[in-house]
C-alpha cells in the first residue's frame, strides 16, 4: 500500500514535470542531493531547517563540491537566495493523487527558498504521503485548529510553468524549472 | 407587399433605434476586422480546442464526476446565500490574524483605499499577480496617476500590459501575440535587443521581473477563494509569481470580490480542483497558496502588513436580483469562453469589455453598466453550450437574454431581429402564397430587396414553403381516436409545419404504426428567436399559449414529442424558466425528443426494424440536442438499421444558431461561416456519403457549407421500420 502510494505520487508529479527520488535513510538522501547538485554544477544553496543527521551528512558533502551555503541570518538574505542555484526544503506532507508537496511555514524565508532558486529539492517522509486531497483536510485542520498563529500553506505540484506564449510549455519562468522530491525512509530506495 | 404585411408592429426609426444601429455598425466592423486577422483567429482556435480537450479528459478521469457540477453549484449557492454571515466571519478571523480588512462599496472606494495606502507608505514600485478584480476597477491606472510604477508579473498579463491591450482570453491573456511580437515588446521595454526564441524570451522575462519582485514595496494579488472559518486567502498560479508577490514586498494587498468567500477549507478544497480542471485540465494548479495572515521575513516583522480589500461594486445588488444572482457563482475558470462559438472567432477584445466571453455579458452589465454589455451582447447566438460546460451550471444563456431584453427596452430592437423573431407570421403568409412565394424568394432581385430592407443575407438559401402546412393536413384528415396506453402529442415547431410537413407526417405515421395515440393540439412555434433576440415578453406569451394547450395532455399522461431539438429544449428548459409555473414544469417533465421516445418504444417491442440499409453517415449533434441527450438515441438507432455512423464534431456550435446565420453581413452570415468552416472541413474529410442532423437550421448551414446531402434521421429510419 505504501509502496503504491509512493509510486502514484511519483507518477503524478512526473505528469507535472517533477522528479521523485527514493532514499532509505539520511545518508542516501545526502547522496541523492550530492548527485543533483554535482550534475547541475550548483555553487550556492539555501536550505530550511533539516534534521541534525541530514545536516551532518550535507556538511561533509558541500565543502567537497565547493558549494556555498547561504546563512539563514544574512542581512541581505532575500537577495542572496535570489542568486542561489538551489533550495532545499522539507514538505510537511505530500498528496499522492495530485503529485503535490505540501509546504507549511510560519516565516516567508522558507517560501523564498522553494520559490526563488532554479532548482527546488524537497524532502518528504514516506509515511507522510497521503492518498488524496480528502485525506489532506484533517492534516490541514491541525494547522488551523492548533491556534491562530499565522501560516502559509502551499501546494506545490511541479516546477513553475507557463504556456502564455504561443501555447508553448516553458518551465521555470519565475520559480524553479526543476523540482526534485526525495521520499525519505522509503522501502523502495533508488 | 408580403414583407410589409407581416411587419405590423415594427418600430419606426426613433432616437433609440438609431443608437442601436450605431452600435450595430461598430460591432460589425469589429467582427470583420477580427475575421480578417487570420493568425490571431488560428491561435485562438487552437488555444480553445486545447482547453476543451484538456477539460473533457480531466472530467472523464475525475472521481465523482457525476455529482461534480452539483457539488460546485451547491457550494457557491450556499456561500452566496450566507454571504453576510460569511463576510462577517471572514473579516473577524482575518483581523484576528492582524490583517486590515476593508469592505469597498465600489471601484472608486477600493482604488482610493489602495492608492492612499501606497502614498502613505511611500510606495514607488508595485508588483502584481494576475487579478481580474483589479482590472474590473482599473486599479493600475489610478496608481500610475500618482507616479507609482505597477508591473504585472504573470507572463501573459505582462505582455498585454506592455502592449497596452486588454486580455484576449481569460486564462491565456496574450494568446494572440506571436513570439516575434513579444520579442519586440520586451526589446522596447528593456531597451536592449531580445531575440525571439523561447529561451531568450524567458531569460529576459525572468531577469527583468526578478528585479521587480526584489525591489517592489507593495505586492498586489487577487484571490481565487477566501475562507471564512480561518480568515485565509487562497491564491492559485502556475508560474509561481503570486508566491513572490505575496512574500517579498513589505505590504501585501489582496483585492477580492465579495462573492469569493466560502465557509470552510472543505469547500475550498473542492474549488481548487474545479478551477484547473475547467481551465487547463490540470489536477491542481501548480502552486496553491493558503495565506493565513502576514508572516515575518527571516524573523523580521517590521513594516510587514496585510490589507484585504473586499469589493462589492454591484455584487450585493446582483445577489438581490432573481435574474442575475447566479452570475455570482462564477469561479472564473474560462470554460464558457473555450466553448463559445463566436468568441472563438473574434476573441476577448471584441467579445468583452473587461470581463470577456459569455459570463462577461451579465458581469459587464452589472458592474460596468448595460451600455458596455450591449456593445457585445449581440455576439451571443444562444447555442446554450456555455451552460452545459459551466462547472457551476450557471444559466448564462438566460442571463444574456435578460441583458438583451434590457437593451432593447432601453435602446430599441434591430429591424432584422424583429422580423426574424416574427418568422412564424412570415411563414404563414409565405405558405398561403406558395408556390408563388417560393418563386419570388428564389428571384435574385427579391433577395436583394430582402437584404436591403430587412437584413436577410442574399447568400443564404432559404427553405421552400409548403402549400399545405402540417397542422392544416392534420386537421383535415380523419380523426383516429383509438385509445392506447401509449400517448403522444406531436409538437411540430416551425420548420416541419411550414417548410417540411412531410417530416411531421412521417413522425405521426411512425408513432401510429406503433399503436401510439397521437394528438396534435393547437400550437405555435416554440419561439426560440424571441429568446435569442431578447424579446422575452413575447417569448413568455408564446410559452404561455403552448403550455395552456399542452398541459391538459401532460396531465393525461401524454408525452410531448418533437422532431426539432430546439423545440424540445424550449419545452424542457426554457419555458419553465420563463414561466416558473407548475404547469410548465409538468410539460417539461413530459417533453421528449422523438428518438428517445422511439427507442423506448423499441425496447418495449412496439416498433421493429424490418429492413436494413448501408452507407456512411456523419451525424451532427445540434447544440440544443447536447442539453437533451447528445443524440445518443439517434446514433444507436441509425447504427441498428445498418448505417456506419460517425459523430463529427468540433466541440462547439456549427454557427447557424437558428436565424442568426440568415442575417446580413458580419453579425450574421459572415460570422456563422467563420464558425462553421472547421466543422465543414471535418465533414468533407470524413469520407461520409451524407449527413444526418435533427436540426432544421443546422441542416441549411451544413448543406451550404459542405455541399453534402443533409437528412433528418427520422426520414432515414422511417423506411427501415416500414418495409
Amino acid at each position: 500500500m505504501q509502496d503504491n502510494l509512493q509510486n502514484l505520487f511519483a507518477d503524478r508529479l512526473a505528469e507535472q514535470s517533477g522528479q521523485t527520488h527514493f532514499a532509505s535513510d539520511e545518508h542516501q538522501t545526502a547522496k541523492i542531493i550530492q548527485k543533483i547538485i554535482a550534475e547541475r554544477r550548483v555553487a550556492t544553496i539555501a536550505k530550511t531547517s533539516l534534521s541534525d543527521e541530514l545536516n551532518l551528512e550535507l556538511s561533509s558533502i558541500f565543502p567537497v563540491l565547493g558549494v556555498e551555503e547561504i546563512a539563514a541570518s544574512a542581512d541581505d538574505f532575500v537577495l542572496q537566495v535570489s542568486k542561489a542555484d538551489a533550495g532545499i526544503t522539507t514538505a510537511t506532507f505530500a498528496i499522492a493523487e495530485t503529485g503535490t508537496l505540501v509546504e507549511i511555514v510560519n516565516d516567508d524565508r522558507e517560501r523564498l527558498i522553494s520559490s526563488l532558486p532554479p532548482i527546488h529539492i524537497a524532502l518528504v517522509r514516506a509515511r507522510d504521503i497521503v492518498p488524496s486531497l480528502d485525506d489532506a483536510a484533517p492534516r490541514l485542520n491541525q494547522v488551523y485548529l492548533s491556534g491562530i498563529s499565522n501560516s502559509v500553506v502551499t501546494f506545490i505540484s511541479g516546477p513553475s510553468r507557463t504556456a502564455d506564449i504561443e501555447l508553448r510549455l516553458v518551465l521555470g519562468v519565475h520559480g524553479p524549472h526543476e523540482v526534485h522530491a526525495i521520499v525519505l525512509h522509503s522501502d523502495r530506495s533508488d | 407587399m408580403v414583407l410589409t404585411k407581416c411587419m405590423p408592429s415594427f418600430s419606426t426609426q426613433t432616437e433609440v433605434t438609431r443608437m442601436t444601429s450605431h452600435r450595430y455598425r461598430i460591432l460589425s466592423q469589429k467582427i470583420s476586422n477580427a475575421i480578417l486577422a487570420k493568425g490571431r483567429a488560428a491561435a485562438l482556435y487552437s488555444a480553445m480546442a486545447r482547453g476543451r480537450e484538456a477539460r473533457s479528459k480531466a472530467f472523464a478521469r475525475l472521481e465523482g464526476a457525476e455529482t461534480f457540477r452539483d457539488d460546485i453549484r451547491t457550494i457557491k449557492q450556499d456561500s452566496i446565500e450566507r454571504l453576510e454571515e460569511l463576510l462577517g466571519t471572514f473579516s473577524e478571523n482575518a483581523r484576528q490574524r492582524g490583517a486590515k480588512v476593508y469592505l469597498a462599496s465600489n471601484a472608486e472606494d477600493a482604488n482610493h483605499y489602495i492608492v492612499e495606502l501606497a502614498k502613505a507608505r511611500n510606495v514607488r514600485l508595485v508588483s502584481k499577480s494576475k487579478s481580474l478584480t483589479s482590472e474590473e476597477i482599473e486599479l493600475n491606472k489610478f496608481l500610475e496617476a500618482e507616479g507609482i510604477k505597477v508591473v504585472e508579473t504573470d507572463l501573459g498579463e505582462r505582455i498585454i500590459q506592455l502592449a497596452k491591450e486588454k486580455p484576449f482570453h481569460l486564462v491565456l491573456p496574450a494568446i494572440h501575440k506571436t513570439r516575434q511580437e513579444v520579442a519586440e515588446l520586451l526589446s522596447a521595454e528593456l531597451q536592449k535587443p531580445v531575440s525571439d526564441d523561447m529561451e531568450s524570451l524567458m531569460k529576459a522575462v525572468r531577469e527583468s521581473l526578478r528585479e521587480v519582485f526584489l525591489h517592489s514595496d507593495m505586492g498586489i494579488s487577487g484571490a481565487n477563494i477566501a475562507i471564512a472559518q480561518t480568515g485565509t486567502i487562497v491564491v492559485e498560479t502556475n508560474e509561481g509569481n503570486a508566491r513572490l508577490v505575496t512574500s517579498i514586498p513589505k505590504i501585501h494587498v489582496v483585492i477580492v470580490g465579495v462573492e469569493k468567500i466560502v465557509g470552510t477549507m472543505r469547500e475550498a478544497a473542492k474549488l481548487i480542483v474545479a478551477h484547473p480542471m475547467s481551465a487547463t485540465g490540470q489536477r491542481l494548479t501548480n502552486y496553491v497558496s493558503f495565506i493565513s495572515g502576514r508572516l515575518p521575513l527571516a524573523g523580521n516583522f517590521e513594516g510587514r502588513e496585510l490589507h484585504i480589500v473586499i469589493l462589492d461594486n454591484g455584487r450585493l445588488r446582483m445577489r438581490d436580483s432573481a435574474s442575475f444572482r447566479e452570475a455570482l457563482y462564477c469561479i472564473r475558470c474560462g470554460a464558457c469562453m473555450n466553448v463559445c462559438p463566436t468568441y472563438g472567432v473574434v476573441g476577448g477584445h471584441v467579445f468583452g469589455y473587461i470581463y470577456p466571453g459569455p459570463i462577461g455579458i451579465p458581469w459587464t452589465a452589472e458592474v460596468h453598466g448595460l451600455d458596455k454589455a450591449a456593445e457585445f451582447a449581440p455576439l451571443c447566438i444562444s447555442c446554450g453550450l456555455c451552460k452545459e460546460i459551466c462547472p457551476a451550471d450557471i444559466d448564462i444563456p438566460m442571463m444574456i437574454a435578460r441583458v438583451k431584453q434590457q437593451d432593447i427596452e432601453a435602446n430599441g430592437q434591430l429591424l432584422v431581429n424583429e422580423f426574424l423573431s416574427e418568422a412564424e407570421s412570415f411563414a404563414r403568409v409565405a405558405c398561403a402564397m406558395a408556390p408563388a412565394s417560393n418563386w419570388l424568394l428564389r428571384r435574385k432581385t427579391m433577395r436583394i430587396i430582402a437584404e436591403r430592407l430587412i437584413g436577410i443575407d442574399r447568400r443564404r438559401p432559404l427553405p421552400e414553403f409548403a402549400k399545405e402546412t402540417f397542422l392544416q393536413w392534420f386537421r383535415k384528415r380523419e380523426s383516429r381516436t383509438t385509445e392506447s396506453d401509449s400517448k403522444a402529442v406531436y409538437f411540430v415547431d416551425l420548420y416541419a409545419n411550414y417548410n417540411d410537413p412531410q417530416l411531421g407526417k412521417m413522425a405521426v405515421e411512425l408513432l401510429e404504426e406503433a399503436d401510439v395515440q397521437v394528438a396534435v393540439p393547437p400550437q405555435k412555434s416554440s419561439g426560440m428567436p424571441y429568446v435569442s433576440y431578447g424579446e422575452l415578453k413575447k417569448a413568455e406569451k408564446v410559452a404561455l399559449y403552448n403550455i395552456q394547450s399542452l398541459y391538459p395532455f401532460a396531465t393525461k399522461g401524454f408525452s410531448i414529442v418533437s422532431t426539432e431539438p430546439t423545440a424540445s429544449y424550449m419545452l424542457k428548459f426554457i419555458y419553465p424558466k420563463l414561466l416558473g409555473t407548475p404547469e410548465s414544469n409538468l410539460v417539461a417533465q413530459h417533453s421528449i425528443e422523438i428518438f428517445e421516445f422511439l427507442s423506448n418504444l423499441k425496447s418495449k417491442g412496439r416498433v421493429h426494424i424490418k429492413s436494413r440499409t448501408s452507407g456512411k453517415v456523419g451525424f451532427h449533434i445540434s447544440c440544443h440536442q447536447r442539453a437533451l441527450s447528445s443524440g445518443k438515441f439517434t446514433v444507436s438507432l441509425l447504427r441498428e438499421i445498418g448505417l456506419d455512423v460517425k459523430v463529427i464534431e468540433t466541440g462547439t456550435c456549427c454557427g447557424m444558431a437558428g436565424t442568426f446565420g440568415m442575417k446580413r453581413g458580419p453579425l450574421g452570415f459572415d460570422l456563422s461561416e467563420e464558425v462553421g468552416k472547421p466543422l465543414f472541413e471535418l465533414f468533407l474529410n470524413s469520407g461520409v456519403d451524407f449527413i444526418a442532423t435533427e436540426s432544421s437550421v443546422c441542416k441549411i448551414h451544413l448543406e451550404q457549407g459542405t455541399g453534402l446531402r443533409v437528412e433528418h434521421p427520422l426520414k432515414i429510419v422511417k423506411a427501415a421500420f416500414e418495409r
